[in-house]
């Protein structure tokens, strides 16, 4: 991807469009973790990245600040390291291992993993180069998400684990398994395969019998006419033997499924055809129509199988909160273990980023802890000893600290909120929102089987030898190739584009969701936020405006703390051209801030004036007279105001709920022109579920986008939930989609992309329907012979694709537009719609 | 004509082959690994890509 090529507009990472009012992002980034990625890719020499990718890159998720957990890491290397041999046989990597092109010799222990986000190739590649460049091995299945690290002794796994999350890939205990990969277990692949090798010959043996190959032709003809044969017969078998259970199920249940009249047209056709056969006639059956047809069925199949497994493949599995593993102090010894086997009473070790899963009593002096995973909130607390520090806590400190446990596993208010919440699975009915798709499948195939009785009816009395051709011809004209191919067909280009917008869907039904939906229900932090804070302007202005005594004071102490106002204040001073001092004496006072004695004087950086305006005001003073204030404020995604406006005027209500105190929720409203009426705060996970029943109705139209596990219940209740974190844990594995990148584009092109689906599966359906009274009309008068039905099919087939793949391919760089308004709307609804946009 | 009976059998051993590594492959569960497997380096890792 030559960067020189692409306008301005896009992101030289991942190409796609910048959002208007980026702050704090290096110019020609979308967000800052394509901008960091980008960086690092070119820093470390990987930029062979880009060649492999071809153009395909999607937006990188930015890396936490502070390290994740890796506790469960710790088992999994022991056991490793356990199995190597003491001395023995030297091991050495293939050379045709990617991560291996030159043998290493050395013992080499192996664990498995499950990795997050691999899109291509050039992931592969890239995880590959970094394991080798450090001198071990990683092999990715990139088709189940699995990896295999093969290193030495001495080998830092944990800094392997760590390098990859900067690069935006997260690894994970390996919880993905054949148990979990139902496309593995799916015979689909090796059944399309065959009846794709066998359907290529039989169609080079039936174009011998177009240009004119008859049984004058010599023994030429009886060869070509029994491969035909055998060749259709294993296709029927191997391949239709999955419409024909499909179909005898649906019988046993009393329904009538699409694959009914496939079923038959494929018997029909296949048992007319034996008969011709028979009789050395193989040019007039219909052999070769019904193995294409027959195949391209199990595309459109395999298609839908795969296309949302893949999205969902993309992620960690979901091992829930029995999957985190925690470090236990017995006995002076840490051992790591699974949660489900803590007690009441264990001491446990928090490396910073370990995540506490139970209610505990902090043992230490001093920790430093924050539960962002659970309500979004990135702010850390300090707590002392003897204090409560609430289960789903992870330590944001620099230190391990140690903890109490107060319950086990069963015990802990998180376990029970999660446990609460049902996965949102897909069931094997049809839900109630696809009954139009149910109706028209009733009613194709209940007319197709009385056209086909009619036909029978219409030719036994004139003809009964030509009845059954007659008959066979028409179910295998009327096969809904229309639904069986196009429709799969287009389900995935509109996930392609979406993925590569950076929405991934992992719910097979939420496209024909989407179009119902009507009410957009937000979380705050993390979702409509980035979670992180950034300096108003007038704190830039109040830095650029310090002396560089002041700047380096203030600078000194900043740089030394993690909170998160620190962190965003140093940056401002290092950008301004402030200047760290070596062995600076800078101390914490816990709930105040830090003290730094720098040449006689005491600076002071925090809030030791209770009378702040906002108790996010950071004042900076020397011997208690203050220097300047440094407001920060929170992080709006770079387009929230504006999709929002969009999305409103649209006709879709927009509302915000959020567990945060109610001021800043309706500050943040303010700011993106919300009315305040659709912003709630102070929201308990209860509450936030029931207004999400409340807002819902039971009209089955809302969609949630949250990021904590305070979301999870109204994540349950929500007609359509989505999260844009995707670096946590249960709430990935619960959402109907997730989203990459910072903005918030791709959900507005779901919904319009959804839409769009609509009307072209509509407009194939209307095609087909055209097509098929045709058909059926050259049927019924016996016009209709094998050579016409083996064009017309591949034709009609060929059209329906051709129109669907223009329709939904993006043109350069256009957005789909969200045509809510002409959408029909009951009277009920029409009231409800209004514009409720302020500004 | 004997040829091209001949060169229908060799071409259909060919098609019995594919379909039986296809199987070996749907088997291993690597069949969609052509990612992986176009990583073969056919040149050295070293070359500085397109930034």
């Amino acid at each position: 991807m030559d960067p020189a090529r692409l306008p301005d507009d896009r992101c030289r990472h991942c190409a796609s469009a910048i959002p208007a009012g980026l702050v704090d992002v290096a110019p020609g980034f979308c967000c800052r973790g394509c901008a960091a990625v980008h960086a690092l890719l070119v820093a470390e020499g990987l930029t062979r990245f880009y060649d492999l990718a071809g153009g395909d890159v999607a937006p990188a998720p930015e890396a936490a600040a502070s390290a994740g957990a890796h506790a469960w890491l710790d088992p999994l290397v022991a056991a490793a390291l356990a199995k190597l041999p003491a001395d023995g046989e030297r091991e050495a990597v293939p050379s045709s291992e990617p991560g291996g092109s030159e043998p290493v010799r050395g013992f080499r222990a192996t664990i498995d993993l499950d990795v997050q986000g691999i899109h291509c190739a050039a992931c592969v590649w890239l995880l590959a180069e970094l394991a080798k460049r450090r001198g071990a091995a990683f092999t990715v299945n990139s088709a189940l998400g699995t990896a295999q690290l093969r290193f030495p002794r001495g080998f830092d796994v944990a800094a392997f684990v760590v390098e990859a999350e900067r690069f935006g890939y997260r690894l994970g205990a390996p919880h993905k398994s054949d148990e979990h990969t139902p496309v593995r277990k799916s015979s689909l692949p090796l059944r399309l395969g065959i009846c794709v090798a066998l359907t290529m010959n039989i169609m080079l043996f039936a174009v011998s019998f177009y240009v004119g190959l008859t049984p004058a032709g010599g023994p030429l003809f009886g060869i070509f006419s029994r491969l035909t044969f055998i060749f259709s017969t294993a296709v029927v078998v191997i391949g239709g033997s999955v419409f024909f259970a499909s179909a005898w199920r649906a019988l046993r249940r009393r329904v009538l499924h699409l694959d009914l009249p496939i079923a038959l047209g494929i018997l029909l056709g296949y048992g007319s055809s034996l008969v011709a056969s028979r009789f050395g006639r193989a040019d007039v059956t219909y052999l070769d129509t019904l193995s294409v047809f027959v195949t391209l069925m199990l595309v459109g199949r395999w298609l839908e199988e795969r296309v949302v497994e893949r999205n969902r493949r993309f992620l960690l599995e979901d091992g829930g909160l029995e999957g985190v593993t925690v470090r236990r102090l017995v006995d002076g010894r840490v051992e790591s273990i699974p949660a489900p086997r803590l007690a009441a009473g264990d001491v446990l070790l928090l490396a910073p980023g370990d995540l506490l899963p139970v209610d505990g009593e902090l043992v230490d002096a001093e920790a430093t802890v924050s539960r962002d995973w659970i309500t979004g909130e990135a702010e850390p607390s300090t707590l002392t000893a003897g204090a409560t520090v609430e289960a789903g806590s992870c330590n944001r400190g620099r230190r391990a600290i140690r903890v109490r446990a107060k319950t086990a596993l069963e015990g802990s208010p998180l376990h029970r909120l999660i446990r609460g919440v049902a996965a949102r699975a897909e069931g094997d009915a049809l839900p109630a929102h696809l009954k139009y798709v149910d109706r028209f499948a009733r009613v194709y195939v209940a007319s197709v089987l009385a056209l086909g009785a009619l036909a029978l009816a219409i030719w036994i009395p004139l003809d009964h030898q030509r009845a059954l051709e007659v008959a066979a011809a028409l179910l295998v004209i009327t096969c809904p190739c229309a639904i069986g191919i196009a429709a799969p067909l287009a389900h995935e280009l509109v996930l392609a584009r979406l993925r590569r917008g950076g929405l991934f869907v992992t719910r097979g039904d939420l496209l024909a969701r989407l179009t119902r939906v009507r009410t957009l229900i937000f979380d705050k932090t993390g979702t409509l936020t980035l979670g992180r804070l950034r300096l108003a302007d007038e704190a830039r202005h109040a830095v650029a405006a310090l002396d560089p005594e002041a700047r380096d004071a203030a600078y000194d102490m900043a740089a030394r703390s993690s909170h998160p106002v620190s962190v965003v204040l140093s940056e401002a001073l290092a950008a301004a051209g402030a200047r760290l001092s070596d062995g600076a004496d800078v101390h914490e006072v816990p709930g105040c801030g830090l003290e730094l004695r720098r040449g006689g004087h005491l600076y002071r950086l925090g809030r030791f004036d209770r009378h702040a305006a906002d108790d996010r005001d950071s004042i900076l003073s020397v011997d208690g007279t203050e220097l300047a204030r440094f407001a920060v404020i929170e992080q709006l995604r770079p387009d929230a105001k504006a999709e929002l406006a969009r999305l409103a005027a649209a006709g879709l209500e927009i509302h915000l709920l959020s567990g945060d105190a109610p001021a800043r929720v309706q500050a943040i409203a303010a700011q993106l022109g919300l009315p305040a009426d659709r912003a709630r705060g102070g929201l308990s996970p209860d509450e936030k579920a029931a207004a999400v029943v409340a807002l819902d109705g039971g009209r089955e139209n809302t969609l949630y986008l949250g990021d904590g596990v305070n979301d999870a219940l109204a994540f349950e209740r929500a007609f359509c939930a989505g999260t844009p974190a995707i670096d946590r844990p249960i709430i990935p594995g619960k959402a109907d989609f997730f989203l990459v990148g910072e903005g918030l584009a791709p959900l507005t092109e779901g919904l319009a992309l959804a839409r769009l689906l609509q009307r072209v599966l509509k407009r194939n359906l209307m095609i087909a329907i055209a097509y098929n009274t045709i058909g059926v009309g050259l049927c019924l008068a016996g016009l209709m012979t094998p050579v016409i039905a083996a064009v017309a099919m591949p034709v009609s087939s060929l059209s329906i694709i051709g129109l669907t793949v223009s329709s939904l391919t993006a043109r350069r760089h256009a957005r789909a537009r969200l045509g809510i308004s002409n959408d029909p709307l009951t009277a009920a609804d029409a009231a409800q719609r209004k514009l409720v946009w302020t500004s | 004509m004997d040829v091209v009976i001949l060169q229908l059998f060799v071409s259909l051993l060919l098609v019995a082959g594919s379909v039986v590594m296809l199987a070996y492959s749907v088997k291993q569960a690597d069949h969609e690994h052509a990612d992986r497997l176009s990583l073969m380096p056919m040149e050295s890792d070293d070359k500085k890509g397109t930034p």
